[in-house]
This record gives structure tokens, sequence and C-alpha cells, in this order.
């Protein structure tokens, strides 16, 4: 069952921009900071089986705006903390309106049928397809990034973390920070793969 | 099982579900409000996955992998993505241009297997995306042991090479900056500014660097500086105002609240007079200062040998 929440409240531009403001902290994102906690709520809501984890995530940071609006700025709790306050209690309404399935509830165990969701093994045809379309969202990047991420994926297990601190080495950057940034590219190349799916 | 290991563990049980809740509740929390744990999470999800369509996970990892993270749609277009980025690396692997990977030829013993889901398909299709320059990866090859970056490509060696010049000459410019510190007694200007102000910048030949003035946390318990560093510069001198100067030499580790090793250490390095009291100056490039919380932890070196923990100074980086 998906949740519903009342909708009485939308933020206006103001109320946004005064949000983006917050998150940021003093130090203009563009907008950063905000896709940054979204993506961190939905993925917190998504590991609690939310069925909705994105519209979720909207509807913290909803609240946490009209309370901006309300109060002006909210100061006694850094703003990553406050939004999962937030979370935490839409969550807990969540639950309450059976948006969730309860603790320890496992609905692939449950539900055998629910196994065709596994990732079908794609077949030739598929894979081919798949391969064109990271090839063409690899192509809408910085060639620096491609190379990076190519490099940074390459290997496995030992091999994989040994190159993974050669790489780091030559680019001047500590492993953490190599796999931050590998990280960042991976995000928009799986936003773009997505993007491909949805329009094929 | 090392710390490290230990924590990689905890976070793989989180994203599979098998934490108890109070665990688990705390890391939602971390999740969400802390930058590095975030991060760290990602990248470990990130992993875990990889692992998976390559068919590297077994037992009840796989098995709480395949039951409860692949319950979410969501997660299960992460899957979907890694086996993509799995076909790739075959295809690159597959072209005539790449023969073998580096890694497989230099027989590290990682054994090939056959992925999960996506199998592994030796595509004899041309490389669209091979970089044009592989040629080049035969110089890398020379340049790193056991033959890494097998993909590596003229853009990337360029930049490569690029790079390891301006550290080059950055390591010398910071010995040479070291050197003067450690020129005893050196009258260091007073660069106390407001909380988070930079301090000042100075043009030292080509190279741009800021100088910062850090107290220890003792002195000002809670209170975090700001290290605010404009696109451009090279390195970043921190100076660590002593309580008191005991130690003949003093040594500099910088660490980060993601990772328990350092990510910079410094010679062992002088005090210096600062004002009306005594600091130890220390010069980090600046590309090792990314956006995060560090702590510079100084190490006092007795004359007879042997080490004493001094203090620590706590600052946050933002980029400008």
């Amino acid at each position: 069952m998906k949740p519903e929440f009342k909708k009485d409240w939308v933020p206006s531009e103001g109320a946004f921009r005064r949000l983006l403001g917050w998150l940021d902290e003093g130090v203009d994102s563009g907008g950063e900071k905000y896709l940054e906690m979204r993506r961190r709520l939905a993925a917190y809501f998504d590991r609690r089986n939310c069925p909705s984890p994105d519209e979720l995530a909207d509807e913290t940071l909803n609240r946490v705006a009209r309370r901006l609006e309300e109060q002006g700025t909210i100061s006694e709790t850094p703003p990553a903390r406050y939004c999962y306050i937030a979370a935490r209690f839409v969550f807990l309404e969540s639950v309450r309106q059976g948006g969730r399935a309860p603790a320890g509830f496992d609905a692939r165990r449950a539900d055998p049928a629910s196994l065709a969701a596994r990732p079908a093994e794609p077949d030739s045809a598929a894979r081919q397809e798949l391969l064109d379309c990271l090839e063409q969202c690899l192509q809408q990047i910085p060639p620096r990034d491609r190379d990076l991420i190519v490099g940074y994926y390459h290997g496995e297990q030992r091999a994989k973390i040994e190159h993974r601190q050669q790489l780091a080495a030559l680019l001047g950057l500590t492993v953490n920070a190599l796999s931050i940034r590998a990280c960042r590219i991976r995000d928009k190349l799986e936003a773009c793969l997505k993007t491909h799916a949805a329009s094929a | 099982m090392s710390s490290e290991k230990r924590d990689e563990a905890r976070l793989t049980g989180y994203l599979l579900g098998s934490l108890p809740e109070d665990e688990a509740e705390r890391f939602d929390e971390l999740s969400v409000a802390d930058e590095d744990f975030a991060w760290r999470l990602r990248i470990a999800e990130n992993d875990l996955v990889d692992a998976y369509v390559r068919g590297e996970l077994s037992g009840e990892t796989l098995e709480r992998f395949e039951t409860h993270y692949l319950s979410s749609a969501k997660r299960r277009e992460k899957v979907r993505f890694a086996g993509a980025l799995r076909l790739l690396e075959d295809r690159l692997a597959a072209s005539p241009e790449g023969a073998a990977p580096a890694t497989r030829l230099a027989g590290s013993g990682s054994k090939e297997r056959p992925p999960r889901h996506f199998p592994a398909p030796r595509l004899t299709a041309a490389m669209r995306l091979a970089p044009a320059g592989l040629l080049a990866a035969a110089a890398l090859l020379l340049l790193v042991p056991a033959g890494y970056l097998f993909f590596a490509n003229l853009r990337l060696r360029r930049e490569l090479t690029r790079v390891q010049t301006q550290r080059a000459s950055l390591e010398s410019r910071a010995r040479d900056l070291q050197k003067g510190l450690e020129r005893p007694p050196v009258e260091v200007p007073a660069l106390r500014q407001p909380e988070g102000a930079v301090a000042s910048r100075e043009p030292i030949a080509k190279l741009q660097v800021l100088s910062f003035v850090l107290l220890p946390q003792t002195r000002g318990p809670g209170r975090v500086e700001t290290v605010s560093v404009p696109p451009g510069t090279d390195a970043v001198s921190l100076q660590l105002q002593l309580e008191s100067d005991e130690f003949p030499r003093y040594r500099v580790a910088l660490r980060t609240a993601a990772s328990d090793r350092p990510v910079w250490r410094s010679g062992s390095v002088r005090s210096a007079r600062a004002g009306d009291g005594r600091a130890v100056t220390i010069t980090v490039p600046a590309a090792l200062l990314t956006p995060r919380h560090f702590s510079a932890e100084l190490t006092g070196l007795r004359a007879a040998g042997g080490a004493e923990p001094v203090g620590s100074y706590a600052f946050r980086v933002v980029l400008r």
C-alpha cells in the first residue's frame, strides 16, 4: 500500500530557495547539496523497504522547507541531521499507514513469485542494447571522467584494490577521494542508463 | 580481521539487512546525517553490487543479496547498471587492442569466475569506445609495477604526466618551504583572522599557497576551523599553535574521519616563533584537501628517541 500524506502545502519558489540555501550552509553548491540529500533520503527509505522512496524523500524535504518558511531558520540542529529526524517521522507515519513491510519481513522469501523480479539474464540482443546504451552514456561525459570510471572498475578483488591504489597515487588523490569521484561519475551514468531504458 | 575489514563487513551487513535493529537505526542516521559515512556506504554498495554481477558472492551473503537486496526495484536498477559495466569491461578485454587484462597477465592469482546473470561475452565487435592511444598503455605499464592501468590511454597518460610534474614541483617547493621553516628563529607574521576566513594568499614563485592558523582542540572545544580553498591553490600552509613547546622536533599526520590511516604525514619539523608563542608549520598539497573534516595530529619527537602525542587540530575544508 502506498502511503498518502496531506498535500496541503507545497513549497513556493522562495521557500525552495531558502531550503537550498540552508542545506548549503553558506557555501553555494548550485543545488548539489539538495540533490545529494534527496538521494540519501531516498536510499534510506528504500533500505527501509518503503514502496515509494522518492516520494517519501520529497515529502521529507517539503516538511523541512515548510518549517524553514515558518521559522525563518533552523539553527539548533545541523541540516543533515535535521533532515534525518524529519525523515524518521515520515517513515514512521508511512509505516502506520501500511506503507512498509514490518521489520523482519522479507518479501522475496514470503512470496516466491516475487523472484520474477530478479534481474533476468539478458539474451544477446538485450546485452547488446544495454551495452549500446552505456556506450552512448559514456560518450556524454568528459573524456577524463570516462577514462577514470573505466580504469577504476577494472580488475577483480585484490587486484582491483591494488589497481585503485596505483591509480589514486598517479592522480595525486587518496583512494577515498578517487572512490568518491568514481562514485559521482557512476551516478551520472546510472541516471543516463535509466533514462535510456525508460525511453526505449 | 582488521578494523577496516570489520567496518566493511558491517556496511555489507547493513546493506543486506542483517544487522540488529538498533545498529541498523544508527547506520540509518549516519547514512543521512554523516557525509563521510554516506560516501563510504555508497562506495561499499557499488562494490557489493559489482561483486554480485561478477559472481564473487557466495554463501549467506549471496543468499541475503538475492532475498533482501534484490527485493527493491531501485536496487535492481543498480544491479542492471553493474551488469552493463561488466559487459563493457568484457568487451574491452576481448578487443584485439585489449588482449587480456594486465592483472591476469601479471598472474595475480585472481581466478576468472562466471558472472552471475551477466555471462561474460567475448564480444568481437569493434571497440567503439576503445581509447585512441592504447599504445600508451605500454608506456604506463613501465611506470606502474605489476602492469596495472591496462585501460590507460593517451589522454590519461598526458594528464598523469602533468599531475606528476606538478606534484614533483610542489613537493620540491614544499621541501624548500619546510627547510625555510626549520631555520630558527623565524618571525612568522600574525596570520590569525576571524574564524573561517582566509588568512593570506602568498604567491611564492608561481605557487599559490594559503596560510591558516589552527588552535589545539583543547583550547576551543567543539570549535572547528574552516579552511577555505579556492581553485588554483597549490598548497596550504597550516600553522599549528603550541600550548607549550617541549620537544626538539615534531611530526604531523593528517587524518579524516573516514579513515584510520593518515592521508598525509610530514617529515620531522621544528617549531618556530609565531607571535607571542611557538608553532609548528606544515605545508600540505591542496589536492589532498577535499571538502570534509580533517584532524592534524601533532606528535612530539624526543631527542633521546620515542614520540608522544601532543594534540590534535580539527578543521573543515570547503572549496570556494
